[in-house]
């Protein structure tokens, strides 16, 4: 084998690689209707990782997997033990294809961390065996390195990563939340119903700083824009075609 | 598209070792081991059936029929690791070995017949050698089979009966001769062999059809009007016909996925996530033309010229999945049984044998996909690296508590392809449950915290549920003992359950506390104690 015949090969190969990636859609996950509204294209792009940060990072991974979870991916969540599943049912979540990852509790109940190695194997099956992995923060104490060839691993497979809590894994798209505000809860009375948040979404993607204010979670534990957009009535101009 | 040969049924060895797994599981004559996969019995040693396991039972059943087996996790890679030996002892004897499974090969009967002079003395050897290269006691499931036949189908029957017989069976070639031998047969086999769907041959059964015979005299006509493509095969096969599903053929040539490594790779990880994109690649582009590869070979090769091909066979076809198993069994082998100079420059995956896709392999509407097939091989391999423990799926549970509705159960003891036992509804409402939205993070077991009045003592819930104040400083939130406000509360919810048993009767009251920083949790009182059971975060 001569070298240009290797080169040639490779090169075939790398075109084939791209080729067979056909259609934009096949790049993407779907979202739940408000967050696609929220991010650049509507959907997320394959490969990329999602950060959560703020009061309601854990329900916001929820919603964020939701969407890929009803259309048939499976999530995989990392280092999030004290995941609340009624919750995640109620998110949207398919519990049918939900599996978790913890890490051992001794019997006083203190938790015996993975070291380093043992997370980079097991998230590396995460990547390739699942669209959706969620980075709990049981996975935040992995090395930079690590975490560097892991997002290199997601880039090639093309799944995606929705990180809880700090950007250890950086993050393509970085959801925050902030002013929460539960209603339905007195002083000592009501129940708590929904909770009003504002989502901050930056990112590279994202040439400005989107915001909008949905209920997360609201009454049935779902993800709802907080003003319904109403049809106000407005008729597009006609364009002249063809 | 049929090549000429296709007229001619091949003549094929096959080497058949019973309950593989067993073997490697070192199971020693009359110890009971069963191996389980997905919490069914896959494979299990002659004491363990003889207590009444059977294959497909579930694990429990097995422990019930036989509460001192062993019970072993599958491991097909560590099956195919110990298979290896048996490959290439046979392979350096005669050529065109292919692997069906671990556990089960076979190769081209003609050429070495010749050579060995006669199938008899050849099977004779073939498995002499084998039984040499298994290295492990085979008394816990048998004996090694072989067998020599026309067709996979009749020579793998063959090396069945050989198994049981203990001597080679060797099977005249000719339709009439094969039609003879597989006559009195049962149907059943139709499964376990050819890989023909149980609910057919249970069909066949209840409509009185037993045995291959019966079958066989069926007009094939009325077969294939009734049954369709299915029957026909079965016809086919049980009157000693060619078993090559129909559209096998030769792929087009120069059809191959292939990568080549600069630097070389050294990891087998590296390796087999190429082997990834690679099946990925190949699947895509026969599936285009609405084929599937039944037969694939394997080649890796060293900076050094070391070289290692392997035939890999399903007569259901290959998924990216499985070739990338294979990929990884066959690169570990090898990596044991050669001491490697270098690292591997080239990889590639050629389809031997393709045919029409008939599309039973992956569901279309709510049946098995590509992304499940992944998801359970990703699982079987967490459990691996982290533990069985470790490795948790959902199921439903019931009950009033956020962590009674769902509970988490270790994903090697569920079927993760069949979640609906597992997750099944709810057969009732839980009265005293509360409302939508339930809490996203559940604290299992519950922490120890502080819920303290205006005047900093204790807030007490009498038995009557009557709040002794209302709850202003709650502490011990985290580890450093974090203190806050209470900005609103309701409660308390009481709870009294299984007040019918005293040692587990538990009478609760619960709380949601808002508190100043904007976190909401529930908390409960039990016997005077707070609890922190869940947060809405």
């Amino acid at each position: 084998m001569n070298p240009t015949h290797l080169s040639d090969l490779a090169g075939r190969g790398l075109v084939t690689r791209a080729g067979s990636a056909t259609a934009a859609q096949e790049r993407t996950l779907p979202l739940l209707p408000v967050l696609a509204a929220l991010v650049p294209q509507g959907a997320l792009q394959r490969g990329s990782v999602v950060g959560c940060e703020g009061a309601a990072a854990v329900s916001l991974a929820l919603a964020v997997a939701a969407g890929p979870s009803q259309q048939g991916a499976w999530v995989a969540v990392a280092g999030l033990p004290t995941l609340g599943l009624a919750a995640a049912a109620e998110a949207g979540v398919v519990l049918e294809r939900l599996v978790a990852v913890t890490e051992p509790v001794d019997e006083h109940g203190a938790v015996r961390p993975f070291d380093d190695d043992v997370w980079a194997d097991l998230l590396a099956a995460c990547i390739d065996g699942f669209d959706v992995v969620v980075l709990g923060p049981g996975t935040q104490h992995v090395r930079p390195a690590t975490a560097r060839r892991l997002v290199a691993r997601l880039q090639a497979r093309g799944a995606v990563a929705v990180q809880v809590g700090a950007p250890v894994f950086g993050a393509d798209l970085r959801f925050q939340c902030s002013a929460t505000a539960w209603s339905g809860l007195g002083d000592g009375h009501g129940v708590a119903r929904a909770r009003q948040v504002q989502l901050e979404l930056s990112g590279r993607r994202v040439p400005q700083v989107r915001r909008a204010d949905c209920w997360l979670p609201a009454v049935d534990g779902q993800v709802r824009p907080c003003e319904p957009k109403v049809d106000d009535g407005t008729v597009l101009p006609l364009r002249r075609t063809g | 598209m049929a090549r000429a040969a296709r007229s001619e049924v091949p003549r094929l060895g096959v080497l058949w070792c019973p309950h593989w797994p067993v073997v490697v599981a070192e199971a020693a004559a009359d110890e009971p081991v069963a191996v389980v996969h997905a919490n069914r019995v896959v494979a299990h040693s002659r004491a363990a059936a003889a207590d009444g396991v059977a294959l497909g039972q579930r694990r429990r059943d097995a422990q019930s029929r036989c509460p001192h087996v062993r019970i072993e996790h599958h491991d097909p890679a560590r099956d195919a690791r110990a298979f290896d030996d048996v490959v290439r002892a046979v392979g350096a004897m005669v050529p065109r070995v292919e692997v069906t499974e671990p556990g089960m090969l076979t190769f081209v009967a003609r050429g070495p017949a010749r050579y060995f002079g006669g199938e008899a003395s050849m099977t004779e050897k073939v498995s002499a050698v084998a039984a040499d290269a298994v290295g492990r006691s085979l008394a816990a499931v048998g004996s090694l089979g072989a067998g020599v036949a026309d067709g996979r189908f009749a020579a793998g029957i063959a090396a069945r009966r050989s198994s049981a017989a203990g001597s080679s069976r060797i099977v005249p070639p000719g339709v009439d001769a094969t039609a003879a031998f597989l006559h009195p047969l049962p149907v059943s086999l139709l499964t376990e062999v050819a890989g023909v769907p149980a609910d057919f041959v249970h069909l066949l059964h209840r409509l009185g059809v037993h045995h291959l015979g019966t079958l066989a005299e069926l007009p094939s006509t009325d077969i294939a009007a009734r049954f369709g493509p299915l029957g026909e095969f079965a016809h086919r096969v049980a009157s000693g016909g060619d078993d090559r599903l129909p559209g096998t053929h030769d792929p087009p040539s120069g059809l191959h996925a292939q990568r080549l490594f600069e630097p070389p790779a050294q990891h087998s990880d590296a390796l087999v996530f190429v082997a990834r994109q690679l099946a990925d690649e190949l699947v895509a582009t026969l599936a285009a033309d609405g084929r599937v590869c039944t037969r694939l070979q394997v080649v890796a090769e060293t900076e050094h010229g070391e070289r290692t091909e392997r035939h890999w066979y399903r007569s259901s076809g290959l998924s990216a999945a499985a070739m990338v198993e294979r990929v990884r069994w066959q690169l570990d082998a090898w990596a044991q049984h050669d001491d490697l100079t270098a690292g591997v420059a080239l990889l590639r995956l050629d389809p031997v044998e393709v045919r029409g896709d008939d599309g039973v392999q992956l569901g279309l509407w709510g049946g098995r996909t590509q992304a499940d097939d992944w998801a359970v091989r990703a699982v079987a391999r967490l459990v691996a690296v982290a533990g069985e423990q470790q490795v948790l799926v959902p199921a439903t549970q019931g009950g009033r508590q956020p962590h009674d509705t769902y509970r988490w159960v270790p994903a090697a003891t569920a079927d993760l392809a069949d979640p609906a036992e597992r997750l099944a509804a709810p057969a009732a409402p839980w009265p005293g449950s509360l409302p939508t939205p339930s809490p996203a993070v559940v604290h299992a077991p519950a922490r120890a915290i502080d819920v303290l009045d205006a005047a900093g003592a204790p807030v007490a819930v009498s038995g009557r549920g009557a709040v002794s104040a209302a709850p202003v400083v709650v502490r011990g939130l985290d580890d450093r003992g974090g203190v806050d406000d209470v900005q609103s509360w309701a409660g308390p919810w009481p709870v009294d359950e299984r007040w019918w048993d005293p040692a587990r009767a538990r009478r609760t009251a619960r709380f949601q506390l808002l508190t100043r920083s904007g976190r909401l949790l529930l908390v409960g009182v039990e016997r005077g104690r707070w609890w922190l059971t869940a947060e809405y975060r």
